[in-house]
């Protein structure tokens, strides 16, 4: 008689299906579960940091002993990237001051980067269905949701989940992903949808006759009011007009890219001129 | 008939271990290719012994890979007790099968358990993905089978002697 103890019952399992489904429920149905979900996110992520350390032991030992030579070679580098960045800097001030003056004629509200925040990478999510990172900036460091993220001077994406010390972005190239976008070259207005694919998004909405190329630079229009506008975004990379479709198919590259640097920014925006009250 | 059940110590140690190799390797490489190790685990366990755990040890690696993986609470759990359910009680059947009909059984349980994650993300109109989202699985059978092998830890002919 010792095989029917080794067997599970099917009343085992429905308990179990049950609690799940209940779960479910809560988690699509109400809030409930997220201030749950907060805390158990915050018991997740010792582990992450601590296995993060490994690899920040790595780099900084590798950063310790990098050759004299090289590092002064880079610190020219920088250095004539500095006095470059400042002279457009300078460039930049006066024309940001004509643009709001232009704006406030339109009578519309630019939001402008008040302070930023660099954050590190801990973990990188690259499935079917999401593309996401863990940072290592939470609520403990003014983090909020929706908040938006930059990478090597372009967007990346948005903060989607909050923890204590460490925080999920959502990539521009996430499933569900859609940023508002605009093209420089002819001032079109359209939403950048993520593909799946790592890099890439598509613009789903432009009509057959849309003057669009391969090579046209997409920054973000401001539209919607998360993202600032005026960030890179995306570089077109195939168009294609297939004589059935209505529509346009534009395929796009995204500019910041998470292989190269392991920082990424978050940004504070403020509103350069107050909304007008009702 | 006598495997030694682990301790709970012990599978607490694996529980992080699975999960320490799953967020490292989301790190340093990124394959979708990458075989799912908790549910590896649960596998393991589920097949090493009659009884060495319940259905209750796969619903609380669910969850972890649910919050992981910022899922919907409980698909996983869901999905990992519908799959232990059948690995624990088809143990005594799998352990007079050869290797390779074991793998068999375990490529089935490996596909329903995506299946039932592909089907709660349809209902509840998550994205559901592309055909990247099944390639872990020949991996993860072939991860097992190896492992298997090396360990002779799965229920084969010899134990039954």
């Amino acid at each position: 008689m010792k095989l029917p103890q080794n067997r599970v019952s099917g009343l085992h399992l429905a308990t179990y299906v049950l609690i799940a489904l209940i779960l479910m429920f809560l988690d699509i149905r109400s809030g409930w579960l997220v201030s749950s979900r907060y805390i158990m996110q915050s018991a997740l992520e010792p582990i992450q940091l601590a296995l993060n350390l490994p690899s920040r032991a790595w780099r900084w030992s590798a950063e310790i002993f990098q050759e004299r030579a090289l590092l002064q070679e880079e610190n020219k580098q920088l250095r004539a990237k500095n006095l470059a960045l400042e002279l457009e800097t300078i460039n930049f001030v006066g024309l940001l001051r004509d643009n709001t003056e232009l704006r406030k004629l339109q009578d519309t509200s630019l939001k402008v980067t008040e302070h930023w925040l660099p954050a590190e990478i801990i973990s990188v999510q690259e499935n079917a269905r999401s593309i996401r990172l863990r940072v290592n900036r939470g609520t403990q460091h003014g983090i909020f949701k929706a908040q938006t993220v930059i990478a090597n001077g372009a967007l990346l994406g948005q903060s989607i989940s909050v923890g204590a010390s460490s925080t999920e972005i959502i990539l521009l190239s996430d499933w569900e992903s859609a940023v508002p976008v605009q093209n420089i070259r002819t001032g079109v207005r359209t939403l950048a949808f993520g593909t799946g694919n790592s890099g890439t998004v598509s613009l789903p909405f432009l009509p057959f006759q849309t003057d669009i190329r391969a090579g046209d630079m997409l920054v973000t229009s401001g539209l919607g009011g998360v993202f600032p506008a005026g960030l890179p975004v995306a570089r077109v990379s195939e168009v294609r007009r297939d004589g059935i479709s209505p529509l346009v198919q534009v395929t796009a590259q995204t500019i910041a890219n998470i292989d190269s640097d392991r920082i990424v920014a978050f940004i504070w925006l403020k509103p350069m001129r107050k909304l007008a009250t009702p | 008939m006598t495997s030694k059940n682990p301790s709970l110590a012990q599978m607490i140690l694996m529980i992080l271990f699975a999960f320490s190799i799953q967020i490292l390797s989301s790190i340093f490489f990124n394959s979708f290719f990458w075989p799912n190790f908790p549910s590896l685990l649960v596998l393991y366990y589920c097949l090493k012994g009659p009884r060495v755990v319940g259905i209750g040890f796969s619903f609380i690696v669910g969850l972890g890979l649910d919050i992981y993986g910022s899922n919907i609470l409980g698909q996983n759990a869901l999905a990992l007790s519908i799959f232990s359910y059948i690995a624990i009680n088809q143990y005594f059947l799998m352990r007079t099968k050869s290797l390779l009909q074991q793998s068999i059984f375990v490529l089935f349980l490996l596909i329903l358990n995506e299946t039932v994650l592909y089907l709660i993300d349809g209902w509840t109109r998550q994205a559901t993905g592309g055909i990247e989202r099944w390639l872990y699985i020949a991996p993860s059978v072939l991860l097992w089978c190896s492992t298997a092998m090396w360990l002779d830890h799965s229920p084969s002919k010899k134990t039954l002697v």
